[in-house]
């Protein structure tokens, strides 16, 4: 099967001297029907990748090596005629702040009836009637006297719901939705899940699912990638990653997640902080903070490896669990 | 819920936001005044180096009260004593208050100058409430705050863009202590922020608990998280605490059916692979909320008197309150 994302060691720098590495060999792909979780702490380079996916790096970032492919496609070399021509039909996108997407001016009906005469040419009718179908199919209630509510009388779970709608009047294949539940209350996040891999499973849709919630992750993904400044930890099936960490940062992540009735005094944290893009160590970026390292790490890149269904950057992966567990203790 | 004289007690706050459309467009459609009940009698009270948790979903209210209750926002109504004196809301408080409740937000930048050193983001209250006399003295107490919450002394002659967020959390708890408060309202400190970065503050602000003898108002729609920071929870609602217990029993036990659904679907590892059901309906708008009970329209308990009357707080045998006509009835 062809991948229906495909990003190839993709680099993308901010220019300067020297310049730095914002996502340095980031490889992965997204299959159609499948949910890829991206995870990683604050700057990572989660959003820059959904972003150079949808072809929107923000100056000065540029790509500098690497190739996106879309349904066999290079879309990253595309005129950005074409690339908005794209953006918005087979690929759209979904934000944190639903509030952004909307237009407050216009009731939810006319942006939903004028995005989807803008992707395929219909009459107001027709339109009107594909619009109501969308709303219902996001879960919308009496979705006919809806059309004509501005977006400010929906409450933060309905617009989010309205941005996927719009989302999707292009009938797109591949969905990048950066944060798309962070701002909601748990019952309505679970609703916005539930429609985003109802849309993989019964369209085939492929959905980039970025987020810093592993709870998220671990309800929505079949597979996840976790990103550590700028470069890919460990990829692989979800309940592999999650339940199994391999590398040492994802370890700690895993550990770090409170729980509710824990009850412990104090939470499990990895030592240190991410490194600025500008103080990158030698070797392997995670070996300041990590218990497992040697003198190799601090020399040498780690190559990602295969072990399993899991593809890991880092030398002592096979460590027994119990020899990482003190990335468990906390350096409080 | 606890013995204890109460550090802040709150009684029947409400803040009402006119959210009419222009008197214009008012006169043009006949279209009423709107108002907007963003929070609608709330009552809680915190003892001394307690912890009070706040959850609910974006749009609750929960900013509001945190506002109102900080000085930062006269509210529409309501009472407050602070270490067992009456607090003038409709005014500015006065210095000795305004020094002892500090607040921290969920975006760092709100609260720290960008153009300003740390030095002066920390020392700034030191000398405006004369904890510190001279400049020598103010940076010598700068110092040692930053040393308490994981920074280092240097860090004083650096600007806020040159920290990560996680830091910039630390420069705005280091800032908010330095006025030696007793009561500390955190708004969503963490949310923005990844689980290793989360860990590290939450573990600091228990620690700071302990060390400064701080009562904390600690707000955030992560379930988890207000399970490991508060000894008492309250569930807030579309303007209104719900149900309100010391944590144990709330998530043990919840016994409002908004607890229920919140502590059902709340995301984790466990639920690896299967999306919880999702609760159909929405959350309503603060601008039309129902009438009676608020949650009924999203309630498999509701019935006539639910969707008429509001049922008011009742308290619970193991302490706490939950408003709730089938609760008080003994229909569930
Ligand atoms: N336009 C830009 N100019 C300069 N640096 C940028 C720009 N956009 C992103 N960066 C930097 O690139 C890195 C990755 O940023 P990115 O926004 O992808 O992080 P993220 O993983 O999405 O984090 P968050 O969880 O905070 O959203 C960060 O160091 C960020 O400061
Ligand atoms: N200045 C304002 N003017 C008008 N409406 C406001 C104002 N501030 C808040 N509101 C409204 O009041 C309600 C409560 O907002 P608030 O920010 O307190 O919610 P919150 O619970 O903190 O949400 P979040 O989790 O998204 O931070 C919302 O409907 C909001 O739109
Ligand atoms: S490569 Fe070395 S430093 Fe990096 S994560 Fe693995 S053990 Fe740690
Ligand atoms: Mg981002
Ligand atoms: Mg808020």
């Amino acid at each position: 099967m062809t991948a229906l994302l495909d990003i190839r060691a993709l680099r993308v720098e901010l220019p300067g001297s020297p310049p730095l590495a914002v996502l340095d060999d980031v490889t992965l792909s997204v299959n159609p029907g499948e949910i890829l979780g991206v995870v990683g702490e604050s700057g990572a380079g989660k959003s820059v990748t959904g972003a150079a996916v949808l072809g929107l790096l923000t100056s000065p970032l540029r790509q500098v090596a690497g190739e996106i492919r879309f349904d066999g496609t290079r879309i990253d070399i595309l005129p950005e005629a074409r690339m908005r021509r794209l953006r918005g039909s087979e690929i759209a996108m979904v934000f944190q702040d639903p509030l952004t997407a909307l237009n407050p001016v216009f009731t939810v009906g006319q942006q939903l009836i004028q995005t989807i005469r803008e992707h395929s040419p219909m009459g107001r009718t027709a339109a009107h009637a594909r619009a109501v179908a969308l709303l219902r199919e996001v879960g919308i209630s009496d979705p006919e006297a809806r059309l004509d509510a501005y977006p400010h009388e929906f409450s933060g779970g309905m617009r989010q719901r309205v941005v996927i709608a719009l989302a999707l009047a292009g009938e797109p294949r591949l969905i990048i939705a950066d944060e798309p539940t962070t701002a909601l209350d748990v019952s309505i996040q679970a609703q916005i899940i539930a429609l985003l891999v109802g849309l993989a499973r019964s369209r085939g849709v492929g959905v980039l699912l970025i987020t810093h919630d592993m709870g998220v992750i671990a309800e929505a993904a079949d597979r996840v990638a976790v990103l550590y400044a700028g470069r890919v930890a460990e990829i692989g099936p979800v309940a592999e990653v999650l339940l199994h960490p391999r590398h040492p940062y994802t370890r700690g992540l895993v550990g770090a997640i409170p729980r509710i009735g824990a009850g412990l005094e104090v939470l499990p944290q990895i030592p240190g902080a991410m490194p600025r893009l500008d103080a990158l160590p030698e070797g392997c970026a995670f070996n300041p903070r990590c218990p497992l390292a040697d003198a190799r790490c601090r020399a040498e890149r780690p190559v990602p490896r295969l072990l399993g269904a899991v593809q890991v950057a880092c030398f002592h992966a096979e460590a027994r669990q119990t020899d990482a567990a003190q990335i468990e203790r906390p350096d409080a | 819920m606890s013995a204890a004289e109460p550090l802040v007690s709150v009684a029947g706050l409400s803040r009402v936001f006119d959210v009419s459309p222009p008197l214009v467009t008012r006169l043009l459609h006949r279209s009423p005044r709107r108002l907007l009940r963003a929070v609608d009698g709330v009552d809680f009270t915190i003892a001394p180096e307690r912890t009070l948790g706040l959850v609910g979903e974006s749009g609750c209210g929960k900013s509001t009260l945190a506002r109102c209750v900080a000085g930062l926002m006269a509210p529409s109504a309501g009472e407050m004593r602070f270490q067992g004196k009456p607090m003038d809301l409709a005014r500015r408080p006065d210095r000795a208050i305004r020094r002892s409740i500090q607040m921290v937000f969920q975006d760092p930048y709100a609260s720290l100058n960008p153009r300003w050193r740390v030095e002066t983001s920390v020392g700034d209250p030191l000398l405006a409430f004369g904890i510190a006399r001279t400049r020598a003295q103010m940076r010598e107490q700068v110092a040692a705050l930053l040393t308490d919450v994981g920074l280092a002394p240097d860090d004083a002659a650096k600007y806020p863009h040159e920290f990560s967020g996680g830091q910039r959390q630390r420069i705005a708890i280091a800032r908010a202590l330095a006025s030696r408060p007793a009561f500390l309202i955190c708004d969503e400190p963490t949310s923005a922020l990844g689980v290793s970065v989360q860990a590290a503050l939450l573990n600091l602000m228990r620690r700071l608990q302990g060390e400064y003898g701080l009562t904390y108002l600690f707000i955030s729609h992560n379930l988890a998280v207000v399970d490991h920071m508060a000894d008492d929870v309250g569930v807030m609602y579309l303007g209104r605490i719900v149900e309100k217990q010391p944590k144990r029993h709330l998530f043990d036990a919840p016994r409002h059916p908004y607890t229920k659904l919140l502590v059902q679907t709340v995301p984790s590892l466990e639920t690896l692979g299967r999306a919880s059901a999702p609760l159909a309906g929405e959350v309503p708008s603060p601008v039309n909320p129902p009438p009676g009970c608020a949650f009924h329209p999203r309630c498999p308990h509701a019935d006539a008197r639910c969707r008429a009357e509001r049922p008011a707080p009742v308290p619970l045998p193991g302490g706490g309150s939950v408003a709730c006509h089938a609760v008080a009835e003994g229909r569930i």
